[in-house]
């Protein structure tokens, strides 16, 4: 049940992504809403769970918009990885952290496209991954700020459920 | 063992995301039926709720722009905008026929675009991360869509359909870094390659030392290539550069459709081979 509460939000954070742009036409781009995911997965379920979770999503990513298998998986399951790892050793809740790693996220998230897409192609990225992040990141880190209580919350709710706490989701608390 | 498994759990994790990617990246190469099975169902679960989404949101807008605000303004300024456009593309198809006339008095011989057959649809969803430019549009093969259709608006050209599920398809826009259409200048017939940047603006390659092109110019679609017929507007020639000691002129092709806001679209329902074959010309 709870992997199925969590691909329906992983669904929905994709509709919303790219349908979001009705609602804000003056923002050139928008958040990276499946980076958020990626990072809540890797501070909720640690190294393991950010993972998978973080490579169901970036998979995801992949098939429905680039349609450049690897791009996103790697980004994003690299992502939940290294959240999770730091998260069980280093990391605390605060807002503070949360908002550098999502900041370090994007950067990491736009090198890993350009080194593939040059890899892979041959093809050069518009502008340097590093100039685009510092726009992006205010936005992404916005967006993983306002995005994670709601994602936590509806987890908790979850894992109070009888019904769901047997699953094999790993969790940190 | 199960303790050493543990100990090394991370590095175990680590091997195997590198192993699948490198896995996921030759599959790319590969691009065989499997993968394109994976999208066209990850398109077509997600373009159900799109249109939902967009549907919402446009009768909300709706509601707004049609009773609240202005109501005859907007009514009046949607349909002198409906008309522009349409005598914008008309011009620019007369123009090009003319000058084509010019040239080749003998050959009575070009595309007619006007009477191909249209597939109008409507955008429902778009990337918005702006690694990648292309967008979704609610007609797919139920609607007779298929693989590499030319997508325009009255403006010009879009894009092509790079992958289509029953009811949904999915267009790369002329200005992704993985599009490029073989195109020419209309006035001084010079040759480019117009090739995405992940810019709003395209890059005009291969364009010669010696090309007359002005600033300003209609740039369209040349019919070599395969995928675009001949004859599509693409956009209009800026920050033309010369340097004594290149090959090349450095231009850059601001495309005249929209693509930041297209909302609706028109997907040309002919192979490239058919848009320009003889029974078709005149």
């Amino acid at each position: 049940m709870r992997i199925v509460f969590w691909l329906v939000a992983l669904l929905l954070v994709f509709v919303a992504q790219t349908t979001a742009y009705h609602l804000f036409p003056w923002l050139p781009v928008m958040p990276d809403l499946a980076l958020a995911l990626a990072l809540f997965a890797g501070l909720r379920w640690g190294a393991a769970g950010g993972l998978r979770f973080g490579a169901a999503v970036g998979l995801f990513q992949d098939l429905l918009l680039s349609g450049t298998l690897g791009f996103g998986f790697f980004s994003k399951a690299a992502t939940g990885f290294t959240v999770g790892w730091l998260r069980e050793r280093y990391l605390t809740d605060w807002a503070l952290s949360r908002a550098i790693m999502a900041a370090a996220a994007t950067l990491a998230d736009l090198m890993i496209f350009d080194a593939l897409i040059k890899g892979l192609y041959g093809l050069e990225f518009a502008e340097n991954p590093v100039t685009l992040a510092l726009w992006r990141i205010p936005l992404n880190v916005a967006a993983v700020l306002a995005l994670l209580p709601l994602l936590e919350a509806a987890d908790r709710k979850l894992a109070a459920h009888s019904a769901w706490r047997n699953e094999e989701m790993p969790t940190l608390e | 063992m199960g303790d050493l498994f543990r100990k090394y759990l991370n590095a175990v994790m680590v091997i195997i995301l590198v192993v699948f990617t490198f896995a996921l990246l030759l599959a790319n190469l590969r691009k065989d039926s499997s993968t394109d099975i994976l999208e066209r169902a990850a398109v077509a679960i997600v373009a159900p709720f799109q249109n939902l989404a967009g549907w919402t949101v446009g009768k909300v807008f709706a509601v707004w722009d049609s009773y609240l605000y202005l109501v005859n303004v907007k009514d009046e300024n949607q349909r002198l905008r409906l008309a522009v456009d349409r005598l914008a593309f008309e011009n620019t198809l007369l123009t090009e026929r003319f000058k084509s006339y010019q040239r080749i008095e003998e050959l009575l011989a070009f595309p007619r675009l006007d009477t191909l057959p249209f597939e109008a649809a409507r955008v429902i969803g778009r990337d918005t991360t702006g690694r990648v430019r292309m967008i979704f549009l609610n007609k797919g093969s139920a609607h007779g869509v298929a693989r590499d259709m030319p997508a325009l608006t009255h403006r010009g050209l879009v894009g092509r359909v790079t992958l289509v599920s029953a009811t949904a398809c999915k267009v790369l826009l002329i200005t992704d870094v993985r599009s490029a259409v073989d195109a020419v200048a209309q006035e001084s017939r010079d040759a480019m390659v117009a090739s995405g940047a992940n810019r709003d603006t395209l890059e005009a390659r291969y364009l010669l030392a010696n090309a007359q092109v002005a600033e300003g110019e209609r740039v369209l679609s040349s019919g070599l290539g395969g995928v675009y017929p001949k004859g599509l507007l693409i956009g209009a020639l800026t920050g033309i550069r010369r340097e004594d000691d290149s090959l090349f002129v450095e231009a850059r092709i601001r495309p005249t459709a929209d693509l930041d806001r297209i909302e609706e679209t028109l997907i040309l329902k002919a192979a490239p081979q058919e848009a320009i074959a003889p029974e078709e010309w005149r």
